[in-house]
């Protein structure tokens, strides 16, 4: 895939919680993704209208703007319309689910995430 | 980062969360039901199971699990919020609190298993529960699919018997358009294939329309693979779980590649469409269009994820960074010594006849507003601390038969976080003492007129450079008899004494003063009224009680905007500047010959209205030359102390009052008793800071010695 391409692969992690983030940070800065850290959907959403990156890992309960309405929005956007986007929350309900997969989203890791598997996860959306 | 300073993010998140969640509760309490409310208490409950499951605490996880499950149904409506159930979360509150802390401490998780039942009969008792199968602190397979898949990766795949071991086995693969609007990518999962060791066989391209034609979005594809028999064939179907619909999948030699679903070309081409030169993949919003046979799911998903965004709020957003206390503290200091420098400079330049250009103002403005900026970002609002007192109204409910209104106002007011941390132990105190013996039983304010329920009033505001934090309930008031016959027998006042409402009143933070009646399970454990002034001293702050029989007592805590800076008197003392804590001071005076009584050889005694105190003479003390030794020659400052009264120290002069940064002496040089640091003045000279209670001490020992054989 593209683990041997030089340019580290970015991730964009979208969150309300502070130790989420700081896991999420440390989990894929030492796997050697660059990683930018949005703490909701609205503030992730305002930053990715002048900044791109390879792939999003978004939580769902969040406020002002949740996963679900961060997913639509991006997909209605010509600059992330194809962006590999992973749900990763502790939601596992199968309605939750759907609801995902019809805003859009490309695949769903459920918290607590197992940082290999994340990795290997990411790796296998990334196009 | 290390794993326990993400804990420790975690649990600074977790108290605010449960703040939001308490505020959320108590707003819900008066009738307050709306939606962002519930989702706010939601949010709350579901970001601390978050942080549990990611760091392991089981007992903690396995709560909220339970807790938001029921929070859930309430969101959704499925289970009405009678006050009934709001009293049952907010006890459930109350437990997550515990667990949380027993978290942080490594204590034991508290006995959450009567009120998880009750939380699930709640559920139960409206339909629900269909979702509260298990906490997923062990999640089920089939709820995973990326974790699943990958931990099938992980695993040498498992063999499946009675497929043909040589020949393997097919499938066949169609995605529809859907899966390529959602960032998925064929090739991907494909590769994933090859990877379990499978082949193409075959790839159907009959769908595949003339260029012209081509929509990129468009699934024209289909693959055959061949997949080695020891591959199971969930594992296959892993790879494809998530897109769901918009892949079809075809499994054995029987199964035939399933039919493209592709968009009747009806529409023009997109491009040309596009409206003021989009781009071609702009306009791409709910999927449906794109189906001309929409499955139900489909069909019915637009209005649901429409709603979704409709919830989503568009609160002010709260920005804000964190910052390690101590890089806070050491930016803080540096202002002190900035502030300092600045002073130093101005004195420098005054020397020179300089004092009066523009740049020194221009740089004494700066200095001020940097050191008020930094001030600012020690400061908290108060709502911390109140945000706890509903919890302890409701236990002291419980434990008095007592319910108590709370009043809150000003609970944006900020002060110092160090200020903060250490008033809670006070509050509480307070607030305890005023449910305890303030208000009184729901009977006797009924026979008294007043409202059965009583009120306790918390505000806070910011004063005269102070901040002003008031504790009121509307109970019976101090019985100042009682109090004054209390301290007559137990011999902290002379029953001949004349005292003001105000003196009475303080009697009760006298060290082991309490009436009978103040001994209760609630008010008698712990620290006593004297601890609590003492709390409030150690922060530079004084209380005072107001308080009206019949119609209660109010707390006032006046406490000081920060620690880091101190007002200071700068006094002369020989050669010597000399600081002397500003909160101790209560007046200074030039005694007459009159006021001075000499005790013994070398003590002298002030008469400061009719009560002795024992003069220090600040000039010994530090052995400065010159100094003033006949009280009548130089000023005293009357100086009250906590636990060792009153002392006066003589000094020659008071030169000027200004606020000091205090450095602590034994980092730079070791520690001397009577001084309890240093500073550094704005001519640039180190001032020693007065250590008021060791002087007062030593003092009040002195004069002990010197009474007695007076006495004899």
């Amino acid at each position: 895939m593209q683990a041997s391409t030089p340019a580290p692969i970015r991730v964009l992690t979208v969150d309300d919680s502070a130790s989420m983030r700081a896991l999420l940070l440390g989990a894929l800065t030492s796997r050697g993704f660059a990683v930018e850290q949005c703490e909701d959907g609205q503030e992730a959403l305002e930053w990715l209208a002048s900044n791109e990156v390879d792939v999003i890992i978004t939580d769902i309960n969040m406020p002002r703007l949740d996963g679900f309405g961060l997913i639509e929005k991006l997909r209605t956007s010509a600059l992330h319309a194809e962006r590999p986007i992973l749900v990763l929350t502790t939601e596992s309900s199968e309605e939750k689910k759907q609801r995902a997969r019809n805003a859009g989203a490309t695949g769903w890791i459920v918290k607590p995430f197992d940082a290999d598997k994340l990795t290997a996860a990411l790796r296998r959306v990334i196009h | 980062m290390t794993e326990d300073d993400i804990q420790q993010i975690f649990f600074v998140e977790c108290e605010e969360a449960l703040e939001a969640a308490e505020t959320g509760l108590a707003a819900c309490r008066e009738g307050t039901h709306d939606a962002e409310t519930i989702n706010a208490i939601f949010r709350g409950v579901h970001s601390v199971k978050g942080g549990a499951g990611a760091f392991g605490y089981l007992p903690l996880q396995a709560f909220t699990h339970g807790f938001e499950t029921l929070l859930a149904d309430v969101r959704e409506g499925k289970v009405p919020l009678e006050p009934a159930l709001v009293d049952l979360l907010l006890s459930a509150l109350d437990c997550l609190r515990d667990h949380v802390e027993a978290a942080r401490s490594g204590g034991t998780p508290p006995e959450d298993a009567e009120l998880l039942a009750r939380l699930e009969a709640a559920l139960a008792e409206n339909g629900g529960g269909a979702s509260t199968a298990a906490p997923e602190a062990a999640p089920s397979p089939a709820f995973d699919d990326l974790d699943a898949l990958l931990d099938e990766l992980a695993a040498p795949a498992p063999s499946v018997p009675g497929e043909g071991e040589d020949d393997g086995w097919l499938v066949h693969i169609r995605p529809h358009a859907g899966a390529m609007t959602k960032g998925s990518e064929p090739l991907l999962w494909l590769r994933e294939l090859t990877d379990l060791g499978g082949t193409c066989e075959a790839c159907d391209i009959a769908a595949v329309p003339t260029f012209e034609r081509l929509m990129v979005e468009q699934g024209y594809l289909g693959w055959t693979f061949r997949v080695p028999g020891r591959v199971s064939r969930e594992s296959v179907a892993e790879i494809f779980d998530f897109v769901g619909d918009e892949v079809s999948l075809a499994f054995g030699p029987d199964g035939t590649m399933p039919p493209p679903r592709i968009a009747a070309p009806a529409a023009p081409p997109r491009p040309a469409t596009a409206a003021g030169g989009e781009p071609a993949l702009a306009p791409r919003g709910a999927p449906t269009p794109l189906h001309p046979t929409p499955g139900d799911a489909a069909a019915s998903a637009p209005p649901v994820a429409a709603a979704a965004a409709g919830t989503a709020t568009h609160a002010p957003a709260n920005q804000s960074v964190r910052i390690d206390l101590r890089k806070l503290d050491m930016l803080i200091d540096g202002v002190g010594e900035l502030v300092i420098a600045q002073a130093m400079l101005a004195q420098r330049l005054t020397n020179e006849n300089l004092a009066h250009i523009e740049e020194l103002a221009l740089i004494d403005g700066l200095v001020r507003d940097i050191q008020e900026h930094a001030m600012a970002f020690r400061a908290q609002p108060i709502s911390s601390v109140f945000g706890r007192v509903p919890r302890l109204l409701r236990e002291l409910g419980a434990s008095t038969g007592k319910h108590v209104k709370l009043e809150v106002a000003g609970e944006t007011t900020e002060l110092d976080k160090t200020v903060i941390e250490r008033l809670s132990e006070p509050m509480t105190h307070l607030i305890r003492n005023a449910v305890d013996h303030g208000i009184e039983p729901p009977e006797e304010r009924r026979a008294a007129g007043k409202d059965p329920e009583g009120t306790l009033t918390l505000s806070a505001e910011q004063k005269a450079g102070r901040i002003i934090i008031r504790i009121a309930d509307d109970g019976r008031g101090i019985d100042r008899e009682r109090v004054l016959a209390k301290a007559i027998s137990q011999g902290l006042v002379a029953p001949e004494e004349q005292l003001s409402d105000e003196d009475i009143h303080q009697l009760i933070f006298a060290p082991g003063f309490s009436t009978a009646a103040q001994v209760s399970n609630i008010s008698g454990r712990g620290v006593g009224m004297d601890v609590v002034k003492q709390n409030v001293k150690d922060l530079g702050g004084r209380i005072t009680i107001e308080s009206a029989p019949g119609k209660g007592t109010t707390f006032s805590l006046a406490l000081p905007l920060t620690l880091a800076i101190s007002d200071g008197m700068i006094v002369q003392v020989g050669d010597q500047s000399l600081v002397i804590p500003l909160t101790h001071v209560i007046e200074s005076l030039r005694p007459t010959p009159a006021d001075v009584k000499g005790m013994g050889t070398a003590a002298q005694v002030l008469n400061a209205r009719g009560s002795f105190v024992p003069i220090v003479p600040l000039g010994v003390l530090t052995g400065a030359e010159g100094a003033a030794a006949d009280p009548c020659e130089g000023v005293l400052v009357l100086v009250e102390t906590e636990g060792h009264g009153r002392a006066a120290l003589l000094v020659d002069a008071i030169t000027d009052q200004r606020q000091f940064v205090i450095k602590a002496l034994d980092a730079h040089y070791r520690q001397i008793d009577s001084v309890a640091g240093a500073t550094i003045l704005g001519n640039g000279k180190v001032a020693l800071i007065v250590d008021v209670d060791f002087i007062a001490s030593t003092a009040a020992r002195r004069a002990a010695g010197a009474v007695l054989p007076v006495a004899a």
